[in-house]
């Protein structure tokens, strides 16, 4: 019981981390992609996309050799902290990162599409630069794209087996996550411990999707006579 | 050198392409006339600095606005404009307070002898401050967004129709109020419009644009007044004959004759319902002259 | 107005790395002066990765010394061959338990085990369990199963597996109903498929049927089972890792793999000792 408290815990850690983390690295990008005409957008597109459909166990593959401490980025990590990358929360961090980028960019690439070229130009006109353009037009604006992109990507981060399973192990209080922990229940037919996990995790989901349609699904319209 | 404006310079469109070898003295207001689709609107976006393709070059008061060479141009939010857009353009998802406060936000320093409150006085805008932008009717949103513009300490204040979605009595209170802040701020001034009375008040100097290109400059009033079938294109202004008159009500009734109208796009042969906009019919009596002998065409 | 250079997603995630090295630098730097600033005989952590059958042991082993010392030991079960793989990768595991002797001198081969550490801590035994059979299991008796009733743990990576797949080849057995059994990650699930009845027969360790017993999820009757005890004994050897040469938590551990009281253990939960250490 305590370790499956503990690994509620870390799967919301892990969670949170990923989210917070992508916020900013996804905003440029979503940007972008809305607003670019370059022939490469369609590249990134797809190359954002590809977790959706690319099996986790391909993902967690690539992310073991890349990240293990004979590669390039794995030695570097080892030489500066002593500890390897993979098997370890950094390196599921980082993994997250990957597989949820597309459930963060494709609402926020939604939200700033939505947001009309006039009304930056009429900001534009009014003093404010691109960045204050940025923080005070398109960000209130694209409110609900980041309320959808933070949930959606929350909820699958806490989803995530394959690619955990591949290259993050199953140690407690760093890897073990609660999809990991509900395989470990099945495979030591421990069932009463598996079912309670895989059902809170069921209403999680269930809650987090509904959250993201009741409130950023649609738009409230006051028609005035 | 000071309050010069240059526009030289030509950018392609679907339909014309703008070429431009303008210079004005911006101490007196310009208007700006000419049929639908003849590049008006362009030649503002111009000089707002909204079109980056455009190949030539733009100066203001011995500023440097736009070159060919990407490095020299100033950014549109640089160039301390005021602008006011056809459709107005107010900020989504903000109240129409929070939208004059953005401009406020922005504007330089300094005093500015048009307070807040006289503004939205004058404009009528105390009701609408909490109100959210989407919910204006057209003409309370021109309204706001020529008080954003005036509270942003414009250097150079354009305006693209800015009173059209405005009914009859408003537009006249409207721009002699306007008319008073431009001399007492000393803001140069460019106004596009059709309506010759408007200009007739604003400006004192006049461009006129066909198919992309200056075909008249000079001053206001000599050009309004020597109508011409230039004139008349640019005005938008029709022939008819007076069929009927009526003492009682007060009205006279007009049958256009084989003149035509530009307005947006509709379909060949599509019926279409034209709604007079004035509210009292003498208000059109104003822009009816008679016409000139000279004109045949 | 492209206002935004597409090169954002290298800088971002460089900026990920940033913010990781960072926290994990901290967190190092701050047991690293924990740990500089005590003698070394204060307490210490260790992972120990084993063996899936010797799970439970394990568990238990640990318990015991945590009872007993300052010391703080992790247990992480896996079938042998995964974590191997794993440590390869660079799991951070400090003493690796398997049921083989072949990993572990593959992980010494490779400098990330100590060598003179490795040391047989248990002998397996493999025995076909088939419940509800007529009399004694037979290996030649299989034939009469469909392949997908019968279960071993993957002799790709489970040691137990391997010996279960060599036994199955050595009877003479149809290649094609040999290539169709069931094959689960480790052996431990072998006992339980059998028990909850998802298949009649497979090849199980027996400290998983003691395991089993004592939870009260596995009853066996002694006629069902035939040990293999001279044909497939199962060497495990273990190892301590290098990562953790300096663990005195590690270090404990295998010392006390020796010690009589947890050689008792060992025994009792159903494994042959080792003869003698040289």
């Amino acid at each position: 019981m305590p370790g499956d408290l503990q690994a509620v815990w870390l799967t919301a850690l892990l969670a949170a981390t990923t989210t917070l983390l992508l916020v900013p690295i996804a905003s440029p990008l979503a940007w972008w992609l809305a607003r670019s005409a370059s022939p490469a957008r369609s590249l990134i597109e797809a190359v954002v996309a590809m977790p959706l459909v690319l099996p986790p166990t391909v993902l967690g593959f690539y992310l073991l050799i890349m990240l293990n401490p004979d590669s390039v980025v794995g030695g570097l990590w080892v030489n500066l902290t002593g500890d390897s990358l993979t098997f370890s929360f950094s390196g599921l961090v980082i993994a997250s990162i990957i597989y949820s980028l597309p459930f963060m960019v494709q609402p926020l690439q939604a939200a700033f599409r939505a947001v009309p070229e006039s009304v930056l130009e009429a900001a534009a006109t009014l003093g404010a630069s691109p960045r204050d353009r940025w923080l005070n037009v398109v960000l209130p604006m694209a409110k609900r794209g980041y309320l959808t992109g933070c949930v959606l990507t929350f909820a699958h981060t806490v989803g995530e087996f394959g690619v955990v399973l591949m290259m993050g192990g199953n140690i407690p209080g760093e890897t073990r996550v609660l999809s990991i922990a509900i395989y470990e229940h099945v495979e030591t037919l421990n069932y009463d411990a598996a079912h309670m996990l895989a059902l809170g995790l069921l209403c999680f989901s269930f809650l987090s999707l509904w959250l993201v349609y009741r409130y950023a699904g649609h738009r409230f319209e006051v028609v005035r006579g | 050198m000071s309050h010069q404006l240059i526009v030289e310079g030509c950018l392609a469109r679907d339909r014309f392409t703008l070429e431009l070898d303008l210079k004005v003295d911006l101490r007196e207001a310009l208007g700006i006339m000419g049929a639908t689709g003849a590049g008006k609107t362009t030649l503002l976006r111009v000089i707002a600095g909204l079109e980056p393709k455009f190949f030539g070059r733009v100066e203001f008061c011995g500023d440097v606005w736009h070159d060919c060479d990407r490095s020299n141009r100033v950014p549109t939010h640089q160039r301390g404009l005021g602008v006011v857009f056809q459709d107005g353009r107010l900020l989504p998802g903000r109240t129409v307070e929070s939208n004059l406060a953005f401009a406020l936000q922005r504007a330089p320093s300094g005093d500015a002898s048009i307070s807040y409150e006289a503004l939205l006085q004058a404009l009528d805008l105390y009701h609408l401050l909490t109100e959210p932008a989407e919910t204006l009717s057209g003409g309370e949103r021109q309204r706001a967004a020529l008080a954003r513009a005036l509270l942003a300490r414009p250097r150079l204040l354009l305006m693209d129709e800015p009173l059209a979605a405005n009914d009859a009595s408003h537009r006249q209170q409207l721009v002699a109020h306007l008319s008073g802040w431009l001399r007492a701020e000393n803001i140069p001034l460019i106004y596009v419009s059709h309506a010759a009375n408007e200009l007739a008040q604003l400006t004192q100097q006049l461009v006129v644009l066909e198919e992309g290109a200056v075909v008249a400059q000079g001053p206001t009033g000599a050009l309004l007044n020597a109508p011409s079938p230039l004139m008349k294109r640019a005005a938008q202004s029709m022939t008819a004959v007076v069929t009927a008159i009526d003492p009682e009500c007060g009205t006279t009734t007009l049958q256009l004759v084989d003149d035509h109208l530009a307005v947006g796009e509709l379909a060949l042969g599509e019926r279409v319902f034209l709604q007079q906009e004035a509210a009292d019919a003498s208000d059109l009596g104003a822009s009816l002259q008679p016409e000139p002998e000279e004109n045949q065409d | 107005m492209n206002w935004v250079s597409p090169d954002v997603s290298m800088v971002g995630s460089l900026s990920v790395m940033r913010c990781f090295l960072r926290l994990t630098l901290t967190r190092c730097l701050i047991l690293g002066a924990l740990l500089w600033g005590s003698n070394g005989a204060v307490a210490a952590e260790a992972r120990i990765a084993v063996a899936a059958n010797f799970r439970d042991t394990a568990e238990a082993i640990a318990a015991r010394l945590e009872a007993e010392s300052l010391h703080r030991y992790e247990v992480i079960a896996g079938s042998t061959g995964k974590l191997a793989s794993q440590i390869i990768n660079g799991a951070p595991f400090d003493v690796f338990m398997a049921a083989d002797r072949r990993r572990p001198q593959a992980l010494i081969d490779r400098g990330l085990a100590v060598a003179d550490s490795q040391q047989i801590y248990a002998v397996g035994e493999l025995g076909l369990w088939w419940p509800g059979g007529s009399g004694m299991p037979a290996l030649d008796a299989l034939a009469s199963l469909q392949p997908r009733s019968v279960c071993i743990a993957n002799p790709a990576f489970a040691p137990y597996g391997e010996a279960a797949w060599a036994l199955l080849q050595s009877a003479d057995l149809d290649p094609d109903w040999l290539h169709s059994v069931v094959r689960v990650d480790n052996v431990n699930l072998v006992a339980g498929l059998i028990a909850e009845g998802h298949t009649t027969a497979g090849f199980v360790a027996r400290s998983s049927l003691i395991s089993g017993k004592r939870q009260g999820t596995v009853a066996v009757a002694d006629g069902d089972v035939l040990w293999f005890a001279e044909q497939a004994a199962i060497d495990q050897a273990m190892v301590l890792l290098t990562r953790a040469e300096r663990n005195t938590a590690a270090q404990h551990w295998i010392e006390q793999m020796q010690a009589a009281p947890i050689r008792e253990l060992i025994q009792r939960d159903g494994y042959l000792l080792p003869v003698e250490q040289d």
